[in-house]
């Protein structure tokens, strides 16, 4: 009797641990050149502009349901310049950041082809910034720790099948391979800032205390803080994979004191080697 | 191709964003307008510095006096001039404008005579032959009974090293002289290293204040810094520092903590100023400026050193006479007496 009323199959759905183990698991190491532009109103009315290098690391666990990546990244502009009439002033910068990210899937939006994922970002970026023309003021650090919003949309442009093609007369074939686009953006929903006081610079050489963040004031819901990355992925048969992004960020602090502003536009490569073999 | 106008419209987005940067970031502010220049640097100057109350500077007088003078057409070394003069109604050293073909300086030494040759302290106390460790020049004289120690410059060359063997060499003297005429400043470091010699005790030798707004008398409460002795070998008998008006900036923030150590007294002019810490900034068409942002205040919380820290001894040279130099005579005098 029993055996009409239970099945025979022994089914269980998997936990939230074992969904975890089986997401794809890479370490996503990235270089890429960009062009960056930044302010400091309050020691320069010059726009000051440079080609920075990026270098990130990462880890990063990505499926349809669910993505989550931790990494930190460098940028360093060291040959920025600025043009006012026949002159060139050089200055330069490095930008610090450390970041977790986690999205999930919006079943209602999402299909075969196209994912949708919505979710969250902690980051944490320390610029600092030298000019040695500006003497007492030639060095700078500002820190933006950021809440933000997250969106994502993927758009898989998979080959499942082999496709037989003809180029004049030479017949060849294209195998199955996995690729995706991708579009993903991040708004600051709560931005903090970290920057100097009105005076800008500080007293504490004159009582003999150097402190790196001297005459330093912390304001939260300042300033602005958003990005956008659009990636193009190709799966490689040993599970690891390739990415070409291009890369928008923007820093604005808030107008309690003169603003910081920097804006990253870069164009960069990744390689996502594949830890778990999902 | 529904598939494809929906990865059309994800790269457009992309495109779009990106371009955002525009309506979110402030526009650039460069310009080579003289107007523009001369607006921002009055503003600057009128919001962060430090001493406009105690010079009795009218600074939007002076706005009326020095904006008629410019006109948009005008060539840069004219430019330069009208601001480089404008600024120089501050009566400040540490304020200056930076151009690539000219620098604005205000001549505070010049206010009095001349005190210090060098010449004259070679052929008539050190001879030919004296030390020099780091940034120390120094030796024997007064038959052996004064330590002299020439210190021109705030390097930020003192290290125990230097100064132990300089103080050293001086420890059975009856007093050192310790001459700051000309002095300039530079690593305000160094004036800790040297005053950390001369005090047995925690000693508090003066307050510092910094612009906190745009207000001409925004300041933040004052700062007191006290002096910790050195751990190593000090110098506890009378040491005569001598000043001019050409000891300026560190050099004056020196003076102006010798008057809570009671076994060092001030010989010679009153000091050029400079106690308030300057800043930096470039204007518009990429000229840098700096002027003072801070005060230096005497444990009384007086403000007015800024024009000078007075001399305990007043002596100056007679250079009708180059056969000795008075103000070092003066100061032999209260030590050996």
């Amino acid at each position: 009797m029993p055996g009409i009323l239970w099945s025979q199959t022994d089914f269980k759905p998997l936990s939230s641990k074992e969904l975890r183990k089986q997401r794809p698991l890479y370490i996503n190491m990235t270089t890429g050149i960009g062009i960056s532009y930044y302010n400091d109103f309050a020691t320069s009315a010059l726009t000051y502009m440079g080609f920075p290098v990026y270098l990130s690391g990462s880890f990063l666990r990505s499926d349809n349901l669910k993505e989550s990546e931790l990494g930190f990244s460098l940028t360093e502009g060291s040959n920025c310049i600025a043009l006012a009439g026949e002159n060139v002033y050089n200055s330069s910068f490095e930008n610090i950041e450390l970041f977790y990210n986690q999205l999930y899937k919006i079943n209602l939006l999402s299909s075969e082809i196209f994912n949708f994922k919505l979710g969250w970002k902690l980051h944490n970026a320390l610029i600092l910034r030298s000019n040695s023309s500006l003497m007492n003021n030639s060095f700078g650090a500002e820190v933006f720790p950021s809440l933000m919003g997250s969106f994502k949309v993927t758009a898989d442009l998979s080959r499942k099948q082999i496709v037989e093609k003809k180029f004049l007369f030479i017949r060849y074939k294209l195998n199955p391979v996995k690729r995706n686009i991708s579009f993903g953006m991040n708004i600051g929903i709560l931005n903090g800032v970290y920057r100097n006081k009105f005076a800008y610079l500080g007293q504490s050489d004159l009582l003999n205390d150097f402190q790196i963040f001297d005459n330093y004031q912390f304001s939260l819901f300042s300033g602005f803080r958003a990005s956008t990355s659009l990636d193009y992925t190709v799966f490689l048969n040993n599970k690891n994979a390739l990415r070409c992004s291009y890369v928008w960020d923007v820093y604005k602090s808030g107008k309690q004191i003169e603003t910081f502003q920097l804006a990253n536009h870069s164009l960069r490569v990744s390689l996502l080697f594949n830890l778990n073999n999902r | 191709m529904k598939k494809m106008k929906k990865i059309f419209i994800i790269l457009l987005t992309a495109i779009a964003f990106s371009s955002c940067e525009m309506f979110i970031m402030e526009g650039d502010k460069s310009s080579s307008k003289a107007t523009d220049n001369f607006e921002y640097l009055w503003n600057e100057c009128n919001v962060k510095y430090s001493y406009f109350e105690l010079k009795k500077i009218d600074w939007d007088s002076i706005k009326n006096v020095y904006s008629p003078k410019i006109y948009d057409d005008m060539p840069d070394d004219s430019l330069f001039d009208v601001l480089g003069q404008m600024l120089n109604e501050l009566k400040d050293g540490h304020v200056n404008l930076k151009s690539a073909f000219n620098r604005s300086f205000y001549g505070f030494k010049y206010k009095a005579q001349d005190n210090f040759d060098w010449r004259i302290i070679e052929d008539n106390y050190l001879k030919n032959y004296y030390k020099r460790s780091g940034p120390f020049l120094h030796d024997f004289i007064a038959e052996g009974q004064i330590g002299y120690i020439r210190f021109g410059e705030f390097t930020g060359e003192i290290d125990s090293v230097n100064f132990d063997y300089v103080l050293e060499r001086y420890k059975d003297t009856k007093g050192l002289i310790l001459d700051l005429r000309e002095n300039g400043g530079g690593y305000v470091s160094d004036i800790f290293k040297i005053l950390n010699r001369f005090v047995d005790t925690t000693t508090a030798v003066y307050y510092t204040r910094i612009k906190s707004g745009p207000g001409h008398n925004d300041f933040s409460k004052p700062e007191v810094y006290n002096l910790k002795p050195y751990e190593g070998f000090k110098y506890n008998k009378k040491v005569a520092v001598l000043t001019d008006r050409g000891t300026f900036s560190a050099a004056s923030f020196t003076s102006l903590a010798t008057k809570a150590i009671p076994n060092m007294i001030l010989i010679g002019d009153t000091t050029g100023g400079g106690l308030g810490l300057p800043n930096g900034g470039q204007l518009p068409n990429g000229w840098i400026y700096r002027f003072s942002i801070t005060q230096a205040l005497t444990l009384d919380l007086d403000e007015s050193f800024e024009n000078g820290v007075p001399p305990d001894i007043y002596a100056k040279l007679n250079w009708a006479d180059l056969s000795k130099d008075e103000i070092i005579e003066r100061a032999l005098k209260e030590l050996l007496n």
